[in-house]
């Protein structure tokens, strides 16, 4: 059954002088199962013509041409039509030249006097169809090279510098940027080792210096793990952050020009104004008295301001950095009660204390937080009736501290702006609004970066109650979370960190007589006592009862002069605190970061080591 | 403490805060000398006899640390019970201060109470030694 010849017919150009064999094709074409079109010619020069002319479906050649090279016409052809196949007509005794002219671009031969109806068609078909697909695959391979070439424009013209970086360290990649970072060319960096820390949980700050030493760049360093030639590797983004830095730091020393020249002024005004409260400039009366209480007020309030407006610049900048201890909640409530006495008023404070455990928590930020949340409460609960109450509960997250009021309550519509900058929540617009509208949000910071969480629970007309978290302490996750927050303090990766242990075991057994409430009370002035003679970035923290690291940054023999130091403050308060039973020995050991252990559990056991060593011999 | 007045040596470059502090210091009965720089404040510490020495750290001349450096390795001087006075966000000021051997230090703004006090206990410590 033949198909009936449907659709456009297929246009055959055929190029030769044998009238014989053009018949025979002409006859052949005739019989397909599609309709063809068929335009003999007999010269190079009309097939020339012709092909410039129309489009045409496949050319078939014969060979040889008259005053031509054997394989010329096929080159000719293949060049004026690279997209139409072409098939070589050779003679019986010139077969090779079939082959030549495959390799010149035909798709296939045929050969005079040789030719059937069921072969011919088929090559003829067979060509058009390799045509085809040969078209597609150069094509494909020519969008795949746009897409390499895209994509090696993206990587070379991106203005971060990109290193590849094999499992043994070495450069096996890097971008014209980061050439340019690294300040060495791509042949120079290939194989050799990359010298920065290649770490994927964060992106890491490096200082990078060109060889000749010029041109000091800040770069954010941001790794992935990657697969390279079939292998892992490690792609490392250089982003030059130098400019963004230098105007980080102006911005830094104007914020402290600023405070220090809005602080001299105020200091002084605080200064006059106590001069006259402390009846320092003469006698004055209780009117007087009254008024110089209302400019103190609102002395601390503008100091209040300045303080917070600094504290969140430090907060944006990454600079807050806590000095966290072991804390006693229900003495920092007190003392934040005592602290704010002059805007209580007569309103009632209430203590709901559980028993909950230490927190490890910096002290000073803490203070603040309760400060702030107390004087918010103060503001929104009326003197007269107000009662504010502060309750310590055992949590999931560890202890949580609530202060609540009385007060008129917020609208749940308004609380999810509380903890913003600037927000402020009024009771209506007309009212002026109290207060500067950071506390609060320096309040989430302060939690946020002990790991705690602050929430608001409140209804109108009842209440409100602000409550946070924080962890409990713990002696172990407390010395090796101190040791990490230490080596961001200034100093810290050049001269190291020194570890000082000090054991009063021999105070506390010579103070044994004392009943345990007392005796605690001693222990913690000790502690208490070290806290004071160190500087505030230094680390107290209490290990056991009795005894005491203490954190600092030092280089090895500063760690010596600290031992000393301590030695003497201590052996000191012990006199005093043992009296007669006395004299009582103070024990000290010490380590260093990182020399004596990178680990923090291997540097505090070996440092514990050396402290049972000296108390045993 | 009635029958002998001791004296302290105050240096600030801010010459309301000096002349606020010298003002509560002799109130609270100490005799006070003031100076408003580096220079003049190791020229009165060697002449003028001062049993303490408030230190602020931004001065002119030479600034604090320089000053107590110079104080702390003079044999005459450095019995000397030094207070630096320092800026409560540079945090780094109070342990530079105890490392160049400060006796003590204070933050500011600080309350002149608080001032008072700490002088009074600075001169027990020191009286107690001695």
């Amino acid at each position: 059954m033949r198909p009936d010849k449907v659709g456009d017919p297929l246009r055959l150009l055929l190029i030769e002088r044998d009238h014989g064999s053009a018949r025979l094709v002409q006859k052949f074409l005739a019989a397909a199962d599609w309709p063809w079109k068929v335009e003999h010619v007999t010269t190079m020069q009309e097939g020339l013509e012709s092909l410039s002319a129309n489009g045409v479906s496949i050319v078939l050649v014969g060979l040889p041409i008259p005053e031509m090279k054997p394989l010329d016409p096929v080159v000719q052809v293949c060049a004026r039509v690279p997209h139409v196949p072409v098939l070589a007509l050779v003679s019986p005794r010139e077969e090779s030249l079939g082959l030549d002219a495959v390799q010149q671009g035909a798709q296939d031969y045929l050969v005079r006097g040789r030719l059937n109806q069921e072969m011919f068609t088929r090559a003829v078909r067979y060509a058009i169809e390799r045509r085809r697909l040969l078209g597609e695959l150069e094509r494909s391979v020519d969008s795949l090279q746009m897409s390499e070439t895209n994509l090696k424009n993206v990587i070379e013209n991106n203005a971060d510098g990109i290193v590849v970086v094999n499992p043994d360290g070495r450069i096996v990649f890097v971008n014209p940027s980061a050439e340019a970072l690294l300040g060495r060319s791509f042949k120079e960096l290939l194989d050799s080792t990359f010298e920065h820390p290649l770490t994927t949980e964060k992106i890491t700050e490096i200082h990078l210096v060109r060889p000749d030493g010029q041109d000091r760049r800040t770069v954010e360093v941001q790794v992935v793990d990657t697969i390279w030639e079939g292998k892992r590797a490690s792609l490392a983004a250089l982003h030059d952050v130098t400019e963004r830095k230098r105007v980080e730091q102006m911005k830094d020393e104007f914020v402290s020009t600023v405070s220090h020249e809005l602080r001299t002024p105020l200091t002084s005004m605080k200064g006059v104004v106590a001069l006259m409260l402390n009846r320092a400039l003469g006698d004055i009366n209780p009117e007087q008295e009254d008024f110089l209480k209302t400019m103190r007020q609102d002395i601390d309030r503008l100091a209040e301001l300045i303080n917070n407006i600094l504290d969140l610049s430090k907060v944006d900048a990454g600079k807050m950095m806590l000095v966290r201890q072991r804390v006693h909640l229900p003495s920092l409530v007190e003392q934040a009660v005592r602290s704010s006495q002059a805007i209580l008023g007569h309103r009632t404070i209430e203590r709901r204390f559980d028993s909950v455990p230490d927190v490890f928590a910096d002290s000073g930020r803490v203070l603040q937080v309760l400060v702030n949340l107390l004087s918010n409460s103060v503001k929104f609960t009326p003197e007269e009736g107000g009662m504010i109450a502060f309750e310590l509960k055992l949590h999931p997250e560890g202890v949580a501290i609530t202060i609540a009021d009385n007060g008129p309550g917020i609208a749940k519509e308004d609380q999810w702006r509380l903890f913003q900058k600037f927000e402020q929540v009024r009771e209506s617009w007309t009212e002026r609004p109290k207060g500067t509208g950071l506390g609060l949000a320096i309040c989430r910071e302060i939690v946020d970066l002990h790991q705690g969480t602050i929430s608001v629970q409140s209804d109108l007309g009842k209440g409100t109650a602000f409550s946070f978290t924080l962890p409990v302490y713990d002696s172990a996750t407390a010395f090796s979370q101190s040791l990490q927050d230490m080596k961001s303090v200034e100093g810290a990766d050049q001269q190291g960190i020194s570890v000082v242990l000090v054991s009063l075991a021999d105070v506390e057994r010579r103070l044994g007589s004392l009943p345990s409430a007392k005796l605690e009370e001693v222990m913690k002035e000790g502690e208490e006592m070290i806290r004071k003679r160190l500087s505030r970035n230094d680390r107290v923290l209490s290990l056991e009862r009795s005894l005491i690291a203490i954190l600092a940054v030092a280089d090895v023999p500063g760690t010596e002069a600290i031992q000393q130091r301590m030695q003497k403050i201590c052996e000191e308060w012990a006199t005093k605190a043992v009296g007669k039973a006395g004299p009582a020995a103070i024990v000290l050991a010490t380590g260093h970061f990182p020399q004596d252990g990178g680990e923090p559990e291997v540097l505090l056991s070996a440092v514990r080591a050396r402290l049972e060593g000296a108390q045993h011999g | 403490m009635a029958d002998v007045k001791h004296r302290v040596l105050v240096v600030d470059d801010e010459p309301n805060i000096a002349k606020i502090v010298k003002k509560q210091l002799e109130v609270s009965g100490y005799d006070v000398i003031v100076a408003g720089d580096g220079e003049e404040a190791l020229t009165k510490a060697r002449e003028g006899h001062p049993e303490v020495i408030l230190l602020d750290v931004m001065l002119p001349k030479r600034n604090g640390y320089e000053v107590l450096g110079i104080l702390k390795q003079d044999e005459q001087l450095k019995r000397i019970p030094v207070m630096m006075l320092t800026a409560r966000a540079q945090q780094q000021d109070q342990q530079t201060s105890l490392e160049h051997g400060a006796d003590a230090y204070l933050a500011k703004p600080f309350q002149l109470e608080e001032l008072v006090e700490q002088v009074k206990a600075l001169l027990e410590r020191a009286g107690s030694t001695t």
